[in-house]
């Protein structure tokens, strides 16, 4: 008898053998194996994508109610393939009625007839639908009659196994990567505008310079802002085309929904159109490198800079609207390059963020699990980097360049002493001035949250 | 030879089969049952297959009975061969 045919018919004795335990203990019992032709029935591969299909069954059960004795379950890999086995917890369930929910599954799931989830009944018998498979590699004729007369030949089913596997495995990363990079960009912008106290910014406990917002405005904002993220994120993660810039128009009107909503939901306040710039691309790219597992800063930057050319020429150089101009051309009509606002920060690849800012908040937080507390602290840090070297064209077109720079160089002043007993006063100084002279650097606020968002993809570096 | 006892081979899980002997008096012949819970479209495949290895080990008075899965004839061979030897105490087996 063939060696390798003589292995899996005594693997699958011994899941009979298991099968029939359960049912001499009285109770009925559900297993989960992958129909794969040839041999070895599974791999790494294999064996991750069985896991992953396994917690989504269990869920399945779960949320049908369907209960399974978790700890007599046997999960093993053996000569038959991926197995996992468990008794039905006697519910009120009726047998075939479990036989269907699980069918269900199997008929919904992506891998379809690639996953089996047989129903061994408490007298030890399998319980059957009647219904007759069609074929996983055709999906015409019936599943025995392809095997049978071996229709398709094994190389051609394996390697359609391979491919739906890694779909199926690249379906459920992007999920769970573009879930998460949506939940840090909110995380972002909530713990920016929670960081307390802030120079003239909206923060927990005052309106710093603002009178027409307040916390409340900001969380409002970020909630309806929220529910964008993932969206860009996936059209990151899936972007194929080879000219990054084919995605501009997609993301100016996903950005451009985005003001609308958070207009309407503030009443016309502008709380975060620079957020939704910078966050917004960031998604995309981060999204992008992570899905082609390339992510690091320097690409990062190189592809923000790639995405948006010499953004300061083409749209600071040309009006974009007719009625008026927008603040940032005043600015960069009047300032030149120190007017350049957030396009020419973006186009020189964010330095603020990566040289001021991100370093800072490694040198706080980096391997250590943070509370608020040490969160306030380093995300204040880290403002002060930002504002002691943000050329902030809000400030510039509001206040001119010399509040700009007075207010540069008290942030620097304090940022030179944190840590340091006189810190409080430095920092209550420019607190004062800010509020006083009704400044508010929203400028870094926005690139504190685009900072805090970037860092925080630190476990995604390859 | 003649099979002594009642012996099995073969599970009930997918692509395999449950091949169960039972003896008989002598010059009974071979009484070949088959049952496939989803097609008996190759019933006669399955029969010959079976014949075969029956001839190879020179049974002529059985009972068979086959509950099959989907089975390819490599796994046929082996199962009714198994239960077989089972059935002449030539092989360790459940039964």
């Amino acid at each position: 008898m063939d060696d390798v045919l003589g292995k899996i018919l005594a693997a699958r004795d011994k899941r009979a053998v298991l099968r029939g335990e359960i049912s001499k203990s009285g109770m009925a019992s559900l297993s989960l194996n992958f129909n794969i032709p040839g041999y070895p029935k599974s791999d790494e591969k294999i064996h991750l994508c069985f896991q992953k299909v396994l917690s989504e069954l269990k869920r399945h059960l779960l949320s049908h109610r369907i209960l399974i004795d978790s700890s007599k379950e046997h999960c093993a890999t053996d000569e038959a393939g991926d197995l996992f086995l468990v008794p039905i917890l006697d519910g009120n369930c009726v047998i075939e009625e479990i036989k269907q929910i699980t069918e269900k599954f199997e008929e919904n799931h992506t891998l379809g007839r690639l996953l089996d989830v047989d129903i061994t009944n408490a007298q030890g018998d399998p319980v059957s639908s009647g219904k007759a498979k069609t074929c996983y590699y055709c999906s015409e004729k019936p599943a025995l009659l392809c095997m049978r007369q071996q229709n398709h030949s094994y190389t051609d089913i394996r390697k359609k196994i391979n491919a739906d596997i890694d779909k199926y495995l690249n379906e459920l990363s992007r999920e769970q990567i573009c879930n998460d990079l949506a939940a840090k960009a909110l995380k972002s912008l909530l713990h920016e505008v929670a960081l307390s106290p802030k120079p003239g910014l909206v923060d927990r406990f005052s309106n710093g310079s603002h009178d027409d917002m307040d916390f409340a405005t900001f969380l409002n904002s970020a909630s309806v802002l929220s529910v964008y993220f993932k969206e860009i994120a996936n059209y990151g993660f899936s972007f194929k085309h080879e000219n990054l810039k084919e995605a501009l128009p997609e993301l100016r009107r996903i950005g451009l929904l985005m003001e609308e909503d958070m207009f309407r939901e503030t009443k016309g306040v502008n709380t975060h159109k620079g957020a939704i710039f910078l966050l917004g691309f960031s998604l995309f790219v981060s999204a992008y490198l992570i899905a082609k597992q390339r992510f690091n800063y320097h690409s990062f930057v190189d592809l923000i800079q790639k995405l948006n050319g010499n953004l300061v020429e083409r749209e600071l150089g040309r009006k974009l609207y007719q009625t008026k101009q927008t603040h940032g051309e005043v600015c960069f009509e009047k300032y030149g390059n120190k007017g350049r606002g957030i396009r020419g920060e973006i186009q020189a690849g964010l330095p603020c963020v990566f040289e001021n800012a991100i370093p800072v908040l490694e040198r706080h937080l980096a391997n250590v699990e943070a509370d608020d507390k040490l969160l306030q602290k380093s995300l204040t840090h880290a403002l002060l980097a930002l504002i002691a070297n943000n050329d902030d064209s809000n400030i510039l077109f509001r206040k001119g360049v010399d509040v700009l720079d007075e207010l540069k160089a008290k942030a620097q002043l304090a940022m030179d002493c944190f840590g340091e007993e006189d810190f409080e006063n430095r920092y209550s100084d420019l607190i004062n001035y800010c509020e006083s002279n009704h400044i508010s650097p929203g400028g870094s606020a926005d690139l504190l949250a685009v900072s805090y968002f970037i860092y925080s993809l630190a476990n995604y570096h390859s | 030879m003649t099979p002594k006892f009642k012996a099995q081979a073969g599970t009930f899980e997918s692509s395999d089969i449950m091949v169960l002997i039972e003896p008989v008096t002598e010059e009974t012949g071979r009484q070949i049952d088959i049952s496939s819970t989803v097609m008996l479209q190759f019933e006669n495949d399955i029969k010959t297959t079976i014949n075969q290895v029956l001839d190879e080990l020179d049974i002529q008075d059985v009972h068979l009975i086959a509950k099959d899965k989907g089975a390819l004839t490599p796994t046929i061979k082996a199962r009714v061969e198994a239960a077989v030897k089972r059935s002449l105490g030539i092989q360790e087996g459940t039964m």
